[in-house]
């Protein structure tokens, strides 16, 4: 009957750190919330493995399912820069392809920021291309809120070609 | 008994919490730069840079650019400081040192765009490396440059002509990583899509540790990783 307290006790502690691992991560998952569509954010979820070799990846900002037209569109006239020629030209236009944002910790160049021995920030978003061969190719990297447009979606919508 | 179980029961957690696996490395970002900063107006700057192994970096980011624990042997001509935008062009290192290449792209508003890589690239030769603005009728074109073969070229429409300084050095996120000093010569400027000039006075430095850098005279600057000093 001690025994079976005491498995009762072990139990019982072992649960509780359990639990609160879990809370603790659900927690972390439950600042992201998502947008884009459906299919879009279920394909960034699923290349969230692949994309995580630039870096730690804590979840899917924004996942649109578009074209391959629509993203060199959106490439080539997002920023007030002429003669940017996409490296997705070569490929079917008319092909569907996902644009991700990803947050996390990455390791993209950037300058430093900083004074003294501080760290400049490593950009904490991803963005990716998700080909219709599955493979994924690296767009840019930055931080939140400063990649407008994120997506070719978001330049349509603010008047964009 | 019991708290015999509860001890063991918390060792054995925070052991496997806290121990990192065989690949794990500690994660920095740092860096290692000169800078030239006399006036504003900077569109391009030109060097020659020797390609320097590194050791002691973790086998990761062995298949895509800018993936892993990189090291960067890198140059940025900076358009705007505080809501950081710039032309950049250099050399990445990772997967222990197996995956080189060069890059150059651009940078607005703090993030990164790449516009191209060449894989492939081998350690202990010196090439060199320029961006440059030219004026080509009444448009200002921007190019990068690896030894005479132009990589990449576009019109920034609005912040040419504003650059604020240029930089050359090392930005590094291998914790473990070792980098012999290696030369950075023959730094030139340009500013107002104009001519070249070099660089002169030894403006500026930053050196975070674990890193190292010094200069070896005005238009020289030998940056290191891992090893104190570097002179």
């Amino acid at each position: 009957m001690r025994a079976l307290r005491r498995l009762k006790g072990v139990s019982i502690l072992v649960g509780g750190i359990s639990l609160g691992l879990v809370a603790g991560l659900a927690g972390v998952g439950a600042q992201i919330q998502a947008v884009g569509d459906a299919a879009g954010i279920r394909g960034c979820q699923e290349a969230a493995d692949r994309a995580s070799e630039y870096g730690a990846i804590y979840g899917v900002i924004r996942g649109e399912t578009t074209t391959i037209d629509a993203i060199v569109r959106w490439q080539e006239q997002r920023h007030p820069i002429s003669g940017i020629h996409s490296r997705l030209r070569n490929l079917s236009g008319t092909a569907a392809a996902v644009v991700c944002l990803y947050s996390g910790r990455f390791v993209t160049p950037v300058p430093q920021t900083t004074t003294g021995d501080e760290e400049t920030p490593p950009h904490d978003v991803l963005r990716v291309i998700l080909l219709p061969d599955g493979s994924i190719r690296l767009d840019s990297a930055g931080y939140r809120g400063r990649m407008t447009p994120e997506t070719p979606g978001e330049m349509e919508a603010q008047g964009g070609s | 008994m019991k708290s015999a179980v509860v001890f063991f029961l918390f060792a054995a957690l925070t052991y496997s919490f806290t121990t990192p696996g065989p690949v794990a490395a500690t994660f920095i970002h740092k860096y290692s730069v000169a800078y030239e900063t006399t006036g504003s107006g900077y569109t391009g700057l030109s060097l020659i840079r020797t390609t320097r192994a590194v050791t002691g970096q973790v086998a990761t980011g062995c298949s895509f650019p800018y993936s892993g624990e990189p090291v960067y042997q890198t140059s940025w001509v900076m358009l705007n400081n505080s809501d950081p935008s710039w032309k950049e062009i250099g050399i990445g290192h990772q997967c222990n040192d197996t995956f080189r290449y060069y890059f150059w792209g651009y940078g607005l508003n703090g993030a990164w765009f790449p516009l191209g890589e060449q894989l492939g690239i081998t350690n202990g030769q010196s090439h060199s490396f320029k961006i440059a603005s030219n004026v080509l009728g009444a448009a200002i074109w921007d190019r990068w440059y690896i030894d005479s073969t132009v990589k990449a070229e576009l019109q920034f429409q609005v912040v040419d002509g504003t650059g604020t300084e240029v930089r050359v050095g090392l930005e590094t996120y291998a914790g473990g990583a070792q980098v012999l000093p290696y030369d950075n010569i023959s730094m030139k400027y340009q500013k107002n899509a104009g001519g070249f000039s070099n660089w002169a006075g030894q403006d500026t430095s930053l050196v975070q540790s674990p890193l190292c850098g010094d200069w070896g005279g005005a238009t020289s600057w030998s940056p290191g990783q891992g090893l104190g000093v570097c002179n």
